[in-house]
């Protein structure tokens, strides 16, 4: 296994050079964006004293070089900036506060698409040119192709106002959460952890509908996809050759699927990553507190800083998320090794 | 004594362009302990033959009559569950491509130990594992890389490790659909002494499917000639060799190279027949040098001549 000890090794050392062009241009774009953002914050009437002062206090009087060090080694050190508009607090702590409840969402969204696509997908490849095939390919293309706060408003509309069995909006009952701290920010793990196992209920169904909407639109695509990599695997020759070998079909699928999932590994973990930064659409149907939701709202308010910081954070966090994909693929995938 | 006796099998390809009549009411018996070359070229219906008798074929191509008698059974009525019991355990099969028959993601060890566990429950896992060893082992491959996966092996390794994987069992019958075909001619004679040592050891019986006449004559005990669907010729590879019957036999030796060039090459003109309308009568009639009027109106039938089968109207 040292192979796989020195594939881990080197791909980790390689992102090193891939976080750096990628801060390096998150810089960039940002200085050479027009306006700055210092007068599209005030507005254009503002005193110059003012603008200046402001802009001596976010540091953007100094050199390009100082501002990009500052910058580089305030992000090695954890600092992502303070936002401009909210009483200077640390983008970090902003980030903090609404990533729990986009990860939450985006577990069980994600869990949703996966379950629902590797599926269908292997349904539909196993049995493709049939009937069930066609059926699943239309809801392949439905599904990707639907507007999730259409969707989302249809979910609220029937299991909400008219049937009354699940929450709309929000991620809790706020009446559930007087004199009770959150550990993780997790809802449904904070319940568990603090022994209130009502709290943990109450968020599961607040997830539902959500969870739902997300995962059904996103699963269109992991069903073709699935549904693509199975045909192909399964006209490969070790199929025949397993088969041959009188392989019950379950071990011949297990053969086909671990073949067939390749490629799908990758798409999961990059939509794992994007599916973080926020579901714009979802959270806002739901009014969910997340990253979407937050991004937007700063967005609206030219908050720079808090901006920067957040696509700086994610970036490193994509990141990561591609370094560990990799090094997953090198786990199933022999080779995949140096 | 008969080991697999295939009686007027006819096997079917449905495709766009029409049916294709890929196996044409072709019999043939096999005897125990024997190594028969199924010799054709590609297109001939030689490897859908072999894999209609372990019913592996592509979904598209179906069996339509006919019967598959192995050790006194007919194959061809046996549930898909009753004849999973008979792949790899009874009757195994080696493949054309070494390269893409095993799975990539999976140690050599673990595919001959599946293999062995599928159809032989009560034996434990670290006995499989001993026999995996002493199976590669005898197929030349060093016991310790059974933790090797097939991309870190050569080709004419992973040629030795599918062969592994097929006499594992020890099975009555081993159909090598061109086993050596993707080879080098080197390692090609390799594999071939191989399978010859396992026959000899094992009694195992082979079908040799091949398009080269010349190897399929060193090696086998009698050779099998298929065009177009059809079984030409059938008889032992002496004889064969040094006296074809049919027409179609003796083009193919006479275009088989030789290196010395003391003789001249003689290619068989025309091309083999689209089988979705083959030719009537004889499908061979079109390229046959002794065509006869009455060769393209009916087709030949089987006959005996000299212990030997031929199906040509030269005989009748």
């Amino acid at each position: 296994m040292a192979s796989l000890r020195t594939y881990v090794i080197v791909r980790t050392l390689m992102t090193i050079p891939i976080v750096l062009i990628l801060l390096t241009l998150v810089f960039i774009i940002l200085r050479v964006m027009p306006g700055d953002p210092i007068t599209s914050m005030v507005g254009m009437k503002a005193p110059p004293e003012y603008i200046e002062m402001l802009k001596e206090k976010a540091g953007l009087n100094k050199p390009l070089i100082i501002q990009y060090l500052d910058y580089l080694f305030g992000i090695l050190r954890g600092d992502f900036g303070r936002s401009l508009i909210w009483g200077e607090r640390p983008v970090l702590y902003e980030i903090f506060d609404h990533l729990p409840a986009t990860i939450e969402l985006t577990i069980f969204g994600f869990a949703v698409s996966v379950i629902i696509g590797l599926i269908t997908g292997t349904i539909a490849g196993v049995r493709s040119g049939t009937k069930t095939d066609n059926a699943l390919r239309i809801y392949s293309i439905l599904a990707y192709a639907t507007f999730i706060p259409w969707l989302g408003m249809m979910f609220q509309l029937i299991f909400g106002v008219y049937l009354k069995l699940l929450p709309i909006s929000g991620r809790i009952e706020p009446s559930l959460t007087i004199d009770w701290k959150p550990v993780t920010g997790l809802y449904v793990l904070d319940g568990i952890l603090t022994g209130r196992l009502d709290i943990t209920i109450d968020a599961l169904k607040h997830l539902i509908l959500p969870s739902i909407t997300l995962g059904i639109v996103l699963s269109g695509a992991y069903t073709r996809l699935v549904r693509a990599n199975i045909i192909e695997v399964l006209g490969q020759d070790f199929v025949r050759a397993a088969k041959a070998r009188g392989l019950s079909e379950i071990k011949v699928l297990r053969h086909v699927l671990k073949n067939a999932f390749i490629p799908v590994l990758t798409m999961m973990g990059l939509q794992f990553a994007i599916l973080l930064t926020g579901a714009v659409l979802t959270e806002t149907t739901f009014s969910w507190p997340g990253m979407g939701t937050f991004l937007l709202e700063r967005i609206k308010y030219v908050d720079y800083t808090t901006i920067q910081g957040t696509i700086v954070f994610f970036a490193l966090f994509v990141s990561i998320v591609n370094l560990v994909v990799d090094i997953l693929y090198a786990l199933i995938d022999p080779r995949i090794r140096y | 004594m008969t080991l697999l006796k295939i009686n007027n099998l006819k096997v079917y390809y449905y495709t766009r362009r029409g049916i294709v009549k890929a196996v044409d009411n072709v019999s043939l018996a096999m005897n125990k302990g024997e190594m028969v070359g199924l010799v054709g070229e590609s297109g001939s219906g030689k490897s859908t033959l072999g894999l209609s008798i372990i019913r592996v074929l592509p979904p598209q191509a179906k069996i339509i009559s006919g019967s598959v008698i192995f050790n006194g059974t007919d194959l061809l009525k046996l549930s898909e569950r009753e004849m999973r019991k008979i792949r790899g355990k009874e009757i195994s099969m080696v493949f054309q491509d070494p390269l893409t028959s095993l799975d990539p993601l999976q140690k050599i060890g673990d595919q001959i130990v599946e293999t062995i566990l599928e159809h032989e429950p009560n034996i434990s896992k670290q006995e499989a594992y001993n026999m995996a060893k002493k199976a590669l082992q005898e197929v030349g491959i060093p016991p310790d890389r059974i933790g090797n996966y097939p991309h870190q092996l050569s080709g004419g390794q992973r040629q030795r490790v599918m062969i592994a994987l097929a006499m594992v069992l020890k099975p009555k019958l081993i159909i090598a659909d061109e086993p050596t075909t993707a080879l080098d001619v080197i390692v090609q004679d390799r594999i071939m002494e191989l399978l010859s040592a396992l026959k000899k050891e094992y009694g195992m019986s082979i079908l040799f499917i091949t398009h080269d006449l010349a190897l399929a004559a060193e090696r086998s005990d009698k050779i099998a000639v298929m065009y177009a669907g059809h079984l030409y010729e059938y008889g032992s590879s002496t004889d064969v060799v040094n006296k074809p019957l049919h027409p179609y036999t003796e083009g193919l030796i006479e275009s088989i190279p030789d290196v010395f060039m003391r003789k001249e090459i003689k290619e068989i003109p025309g091309q083999p027949p689209d089988l979705t309308k083959p030719p009537s009568g004889c499908r061979f009639h079109p390229r046959c040098p002794y065509r006869m009027p009455k060769c393209s109106r009916e087709e030949p039938p089987i006959l005996q001549v000299n212990g030997r089968l031929v199906k040509c109207w030269l005989y009748s």
